[in-house]
């Protein structure tokens, strides 16, 4: 199922309902058989602006796909909620990118929705959006890449571009790197981490919290767990690049992945006793 | 009974029906509009309408600056509508009456003027606990400023005020001035403002009214409130948005610093030295919302000429019977139940969300406000975070009322 496939259902869905009771019901009734979250998850941070009503998102990626937890205080907009779901949960960025909340309008819904209404719907759509955003950047600097001859490296925009340099200019990437650097450490990946900083809280991502997890294979490859302060801040979309460029150049790392995680949720308790000082809580 | 309580009051809705031409309007394509929301706002009838389009039509000058024939006209316009403000509610004199954008910007006024000259360090400001934050936030906005500190006069249970909190709130004599709401936005309550004043009074302690929503509904003379300060809008009594006044005793605004500096505000400036103009002038600073005050003026006129006894006994038999109504519902609960009530029935419906009913109802042609009606401590105080609000006016009828009773009992069908 794409987000196609489930609005072109939703379309006929639609058509066969002819009153507005018959659409408010519809969606009254989805918003009833929707899982409540939990209330740990009902919390600030993951609230969507924009709504008149209260609405959660949870977004988190999983294996390249967006997956979505989300609820409202109120039943219509819970209902709503479900609706998008239906289209934009478990789907991958590309999908989701392709069907902005225009194509809700074909659903006749749009025009019965107040303009708060329709607000939270387009911001919570955009909320999602933003997190298929990032997901998609880490996703492209997922890549190979290897040290060029002269010692220095080479970052690929993509897999197959890359290797494809690779084979021509290199003949023997591999052996030739594990020959020029040892391992690298998992403190040398952290320190210069550490000299990356969220834009908008002048505080290092790893004092901040925001690094989950970085494991350093035999083969040089490091990968690197993070996540971002809020799924909803535009500004976090370079963060997962500047990160994968400062692993990079750390010597005798010949490879890293960045996935981005929203589960569990960054929240304050996570900052290091330095940040919680810079920033005066401690 | 319908038929009865209409004739019993022997006010002429119908022919007030007649003079709004909104609501001949339908909405949502074909549903007939039934109006609850003036609380919110009140709908203009056609000659507050009319008054807008000739004073752009034959008088449209600025006032108080040029010697030509418009000129003169347009301030006409301005200062007989400030008469007929006075006059209104029976203020002392035109000049204690200053034009604002609305009962927001009055109190704003009186906050930063004779609030920032008159309290300070140590000394104390009352709010009620019902009060919109308009008349919150800018007494929060002052304490922090000078170090002030804010007392809380709470609500009873049924929405009254808690008045045996009054002496221990004033007896260290910190106490400067009081803020409380004429009648509750929220609640509908019509609050003791006459006994208060004077109980402020006696301690020296000035009063500050806001009269939003009392204007159109109860009968408001500052000869009989005894009040410093009374704030209202136009928006509320049937006339234009963005224009509203401050009432203020003359002596008091005369030993008021201006707030905003500009235009009109002076009466001479040099490099040196600014010498500001008379009260009310002095406070009004810039041009001024010239047509607003020819809508208001329209509005009051039109206002006073109605059957006010009628349409009081009018507007106290719809209110109840939209008590009767909502009371249908299971599991209804009223958020303010005090004795003397006006303009507004707030409740909640058990389980369902307050925005859910009002996006129900309005796909039934029917406007109710929900949300906190800006007044979220109170809505805390009594543990609900918004309520569904059905607000009365003149032209609402009994046949409205039903058709709503019948549209909210569909709606909670449809929620449960
Ligand atoms: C009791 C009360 N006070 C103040 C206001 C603020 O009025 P305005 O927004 O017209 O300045 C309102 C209206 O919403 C009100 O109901």
């Amino acid at each position: 199922m794409t987000t196609k496939d489930v609005l072109n259902e939703l379309e006929s869905d639609f058509a066969m309902l002819p009153t507005w009771e018959d659409r408010y019901q519809y969606i009254i009734d989805l918003g009833k058989a929707l899982p409540a979250l939990p209330e740990d998850d009902r919390k600030d941070e993951n609230l969507v602006r924009g709504c008149q009503s209260r609405v959660w998102l949870v977004p988190s990626i999983v294996d390249g796909k967006i997956r979505l937890r989300a609820d409202s205080d109120a039943i219509i907009v819970r209902g709503l909620v479900a609706l998008v779901l239906k289209v934009y949960d478990n789907r991958t960025p590309e999908d989701i990118l392709s069907s902005p909340v225009s194509e809700f309008d074909r659903l006749g819904l749009l025009q019965h929705l107040s303009p708060n209404r329709a607000n939270g719907l387009a911001s919570m759509v955009s909320n999602i959006a933003r997190v298929a955003e990032i997901a998609r950047a880490a996703e492209v600097h997922r890549t190979t890449s290897v040290p060029a001859s002269d010692g220095s490296i080479s970052t690929g925009s993509t897999t197959a571009t890359t290797t494809t340099t690779t084979t021509t200019t290199t003949p023997a990437p591999s052996t030739s790197s594990d020959a020029q650097y040892p391992l690298p450490t998992r403190d040398a990946i952290i320190d210069a981490l550490k000299t990356v900083y969220d834009p908008e809280i002048p505080i290092d991502i790893y004092d901040l919290g925001l690094i989950y997890e970085v494991r350093v294979s035999t083969d040089g490859t490091v990968h690197i767990l993070m996540t971002l302060t809020t799924p909803n801040c535009p500004s976090a979309q370079q963060l997962p690049s500047e990160v994968e460029q400062a692993a990079r150049s750390v010597p005798g790392v010949i490879d890293v992945t960045v996935e981005i995680t929203f589960d569990p949720p960054w929240d304050k308790t996570m900052m290091s006793e330095s940040a919680l000082f810079q920033i005066g809580l401690f | 009974m319908t038929n009865e309580t209409t004739i019993s009051t022997g006010f002429d809705v119908d022919a007030i029906r007649q003079q709004f031409p909104i609501l001949r309007q339908p909405v949502h394509g074909d549903r007939p509009l039934i109006y609850l929301d003036s609380a919110a706002t009140s709908q203009k009838p056609q000659v507050v309408i009319d008054s807008l389009v000739d004073y752009y039509t034959t008088k449209n000058a600025n006032v108080h600056r040029s010697a030509h024939y418009l000129s003169a006209a347009a301030t006409n316009v301005y200062e007989d509508a400030r008469k007929t403000v006075a006059a209104f509610i029976g203020a002392e004199s035109p000049e204690c009456i200053v034009f604002t954008k609305g009962t927001t910007e009055a109190i704003n006024l009186v906050a930063n003027t004779w609030g920032q000259a008159n309290i300070g360090k140590g000394d104390a400001i009352i709010v009620t606990g019902m009060e919109h934050h308009a008349n919150i936030v800018p007494w929060q906005m002052l304490c922090e400023r000078v170090g002030a500190e804010l007392r809380l006069l709470p609500v009873e249970n049924d929405g009254t005020l808690a008045l045996s909190f009054w002496d221990p709130l004033v007896e260290d004599g910190k106490v400067k001035l009081l803020a409380i709401t004429h009648v509750s936005n929220t609640l509908g309550t019509i609050n003791p403002v006459a006994a208060l004043a004077a109980r402020a009074r006696k301690r020296g302690i000035v009063t500050v009214v806001d009269g939003a929503q009392a204007v159109a509904h109860v009968d408001v003379n500052m000869d009989l409130l005894g009040c410093d300060f009374y704030a209202f809008g136009a928006h509320k009594v049937y006339g234009p948005t963005g224009i509203g006044v401050l009432y203020g005793r003359r002596e008091l605004l005369e030993s008021m610093p201006p707030w905003q500096g500009g235009g009109a505000m002076i009466s001479s400036v040099t490099w040196e030295k600014t010498t500001y103009n008379d009260v009310p002038i002095r406070f009004e600073a810039g041009t001024p919302h010239i047509e607003g005050a020819a809508g208001f003026a329209a509005a009051l006129r039109w206002f006073v000429d109605l059957d006010h006894k009628a349409l009081r006994r009018h507007e106290q038999e719809i209110l109840r019977h939209m008590v009767d109504v909502i009371s249908q519902i299971d599991g209804v609960r009223f958020i303010g139940t005090a004795p003397v009530r006006t303009a507004v029935v707030s409740f909640v419906v058990d389980g369902i969300h307050a925005s859910d009913l009002g996006t129900l109802l309005d796909q039934h042609g029917i406007a109710v406000r929900t949300g906190h009606h800006c007044t979220m401590p109170l809505l805390e105080r009594f543990g609900v975070p918004s309520t569904v609000r059905a607000s009365v006016a003149c032209h609402t009828t009994h046949e409205e009322v039903e058709a709503f009773g019948v549209a909210l009992q569909h709606a909670v069908r449809m929620l449960r």
